[in-house]
């Protein structure tokens, strides 16, 4: 609002909550409310969902709450590439991004980034896999779980990264379905009203005469993330596949 | 000739005609929403001297967060009436095209910020702005203020304490009227409000906010507190509120205390008394500055009721820069109906 460009950290997405009137209500809103006047260009930085052994102050996935605020944007990267091209991405922004880092990825994965200054589109998904069967859809920590399930199962299926949750690349979306007519949502957050409701919303909406199959959603449960039981609650090979064969056999 | 202090007849006299002006537009707002021309208001009648006072201490580089009964504060620091119906009727001159309710005011040029509902939400973003100004090396320090009802969010206390730490350039002024919508202070706070920036390193200073001169005198020690860059001062200005917390709410329901207009609470009747007997004004005067002001506020609401409403597609403009493909494909199915 003022000449500066915050890129602010918050250490667990879990923690945000205080601050969440600051965010949906000004942050969200500044330039809407004052017809295009201030803006906030603002990077919110936060780590978020499990697999850390971080019981839930320190697991939850809560992209859902921001992806239902229309003047924030939300990404989150799957790997160091995205990383580094969605923050440059981000930072050429004049409105707030909401930069969600999946960190059970902080450790688990290694690449190399090129040194070039490079950037990473906003608002398109990446196709990491090319397939005929069915279209997996996903994003965040969820992407190297369902990589790795579908190689090591010799799964004919495409992987869809998200990348940008909002505004989601619908056509990337809307064009995986219509090419398999069978699609699988997999991500960690709880399922009811997930992103992967407004993606089957969308196909419903804008291709649903290419659907063979039932869209299924592999999900994080509706609970609040338990600690002892974390690997129950996280979608892995079993959930996954347990779907990709509901989905092939319909 | 100075009335009092530093202050000057002429300046007095701009004062008074400039409360005179925010009573007015009051009243006059009051009425018009009881007859369905403008939606809501929050009346600030009994709480003009603090504010024109805080409008004439402020320089035009500070930055002002004002909460949203603060009329007299907009008047004094020069925002024209046109501005001020324009945003009442969110009409299509209205600068912020009409997608606030009434009295949320944002005001750029005049270096006021953007007025949200929860008051005490608005005090952590001074605390951004003071260190951006500081930061940025802007002239100016950050003014803001509030309610007492305020002072008991948790916003309010990390305010406090972030521009205490970082010694920021912020003067919080809380308008202590007696009441948070229906709660009376004696049920908002034990502890006396100027003194609730002590735990955090923060001077405090109580002043009678219905009285010009008081107020004034009272201001000049804080602000000359935060512009040498000592860090933020708190203020409670002990005000009154004469009418309901809005439009939307029935004081008779559970105020206890009498509301009289022309009380000796009332700022401006003090003001008005003070001149008179020192001989400054007379009563000719006091009724002409009525009647033009009744004149000028009246045939202002008139002139800026005929300017249609924004747009009706331009609600899906500023989400963003530019809008997603969200926005564009909602705004393509929207026929303007509903």
């Amino acid at each position: 609002m003022y000449g500066l460009k915050p890129i602010a950290e918050v250490q667990f997405q879990d923690y945000i909550f205080p601050a969440f009137d600051q965010i949906v209500n000004n942050i969200a809103k500044m330039r809407y409310r004052t017809g295009g006047r201030f803006n906030v260009p603002l990077i919110l930085r936060t780590p978020y969902g499990g697999g850390v052994r971080g019981g839930l102050y320190h697991s939850q996935s809560g992209e859902s709450y921001f992806v239902h605020t229309a003047g924030l944007t939300v990404v989150t990267p799957s790997n160091p590439f995205d990383a580094r091209g969605l923050l440059v991405s981000a930072y050429k922004k004049n409105d707030p991004v909401i930069f969600l880092e999946p960190k059970r990825l902080y450790r688990s994965i290694k690449a190399e980034v090129p040194d070039d200054m490079f950037e990473v589109d906003i608002g398109k998904a990446a196709k990491l896999k090319e397939g005929d069967d069915l279209s997996i859809i996903t994003y965040g920590s969820m992407v190297p779980t369902v990589m790795t399930t579908v190689e090591k199962n010799n799964v004919n299926a495409e992987v869809i990264d998200l990348r940008t949750l909002l505004p989601m690349d619908v056509d990337a979306i809307v064009q995986a379905a219509k090419k398999t007519g069978r699609v699988i949502v997999v991500h960690e957050a709880p399922r009811t009203l997930g992103v992967g409701a407004e993606i089957s919303a969308l196909i419903a909406e804008r291709a649903i005469d290419s659907l063979l199959a039932p869209i299924l959603r592999v999900t994080g449960y509706d609970i609040p993330f338990p600690y002892t039981h974390e690997e129950l609650y996280l979608p892995g090979e079993k959930r996954i596949m347990s779907a990709v064969n509901r989905v092939l056999a319909y | 000739m100075a009335i009092a202090g530093n202050l000057s007849n002429e300046q007095a006299i701009q004062a008074y005609k400039n409360a005179v002006i925010a009573r007015t537009l009051d009243i006059k707002i009051i009425s018009a929403q009881r007859q369905g021309i403008i939606g809501f208001h929050v009346p600030a009648q009994g709480q003009e001297m603090i504010q024109i006072a805080i409008a004439m201490m402020a320089d035009n580089d500070d930055l002002i967060f004002a909460y949203y009964r603060d009329l007299a504060l907009y008047i004094q620091r020069g925002v024209p009436l046109s501005l001020i119906f324009d945003q009442m009727l969110g009409n299509s001159n209205d600068l912020q095209k009409g997608r606030q309710m009434p009295d949320h005011f944002s005001f750029k040029e005049f270096n006021f910020s953007s007025v949200q509902s929860p008051v005490g939400s608005h005090l952590p973003l001074t605390v951004g702005a003071a260190y951006a100004r500081r930061y940025t090396k802007k002239k100016g320090i950050v003014i803001t203020t509030f309610g007492d009802g305020a002072t008991s969010t948790s916003d309010f206390h990390a305010a406090l304490h972030m521009a205490s730490v970082f010694n920021l350039p912020v003067l919080f002024i809380c308008e202590n009227n007696g009441w948070a919508i229906s709660v009376p202070t004696s049920k908002q706070t034990k502890a006396e409000i100027y003194k609730k920036g002590t735990a955090y390193g923060i001077p405090g200073k109580r002043v009678d906010g219905n009285d010009l001169i008081a107020s004034l005198a009272g201001l000049q020690e804080a602000f000359d507190y935060v512009r040498a860059g000592k860090g933020p001062y708190l203020v409670e200005a002990l005000t009154y509120r004469m009418g309901p917390h809005s439009t939307s709410d029935d004081p008779k329901k559970y105020r206890v205390d009498e509301i009289t207009d022309g009380s000796e609470n009332d700022p401006i009747r003090r003001l008005e008394n003070l001149m008179l007997k020192m001989g400054v004004i007379d009563s000719s005067f006091i009724q002409s500055t009525k009647a033009s002001a009744k004149e000028e506020v009246d045939k202002m609401l008139e002139e800026r009721m005929s300017i249609p409403p924004p747009e009706s597609s331009s609600i899906f403009d500023d989400v963003y820069e530019e809008p997603s493909w969200i926005q564009e494909e909602e705004r393509r199915d929207s026929d303007g109906s509903d």
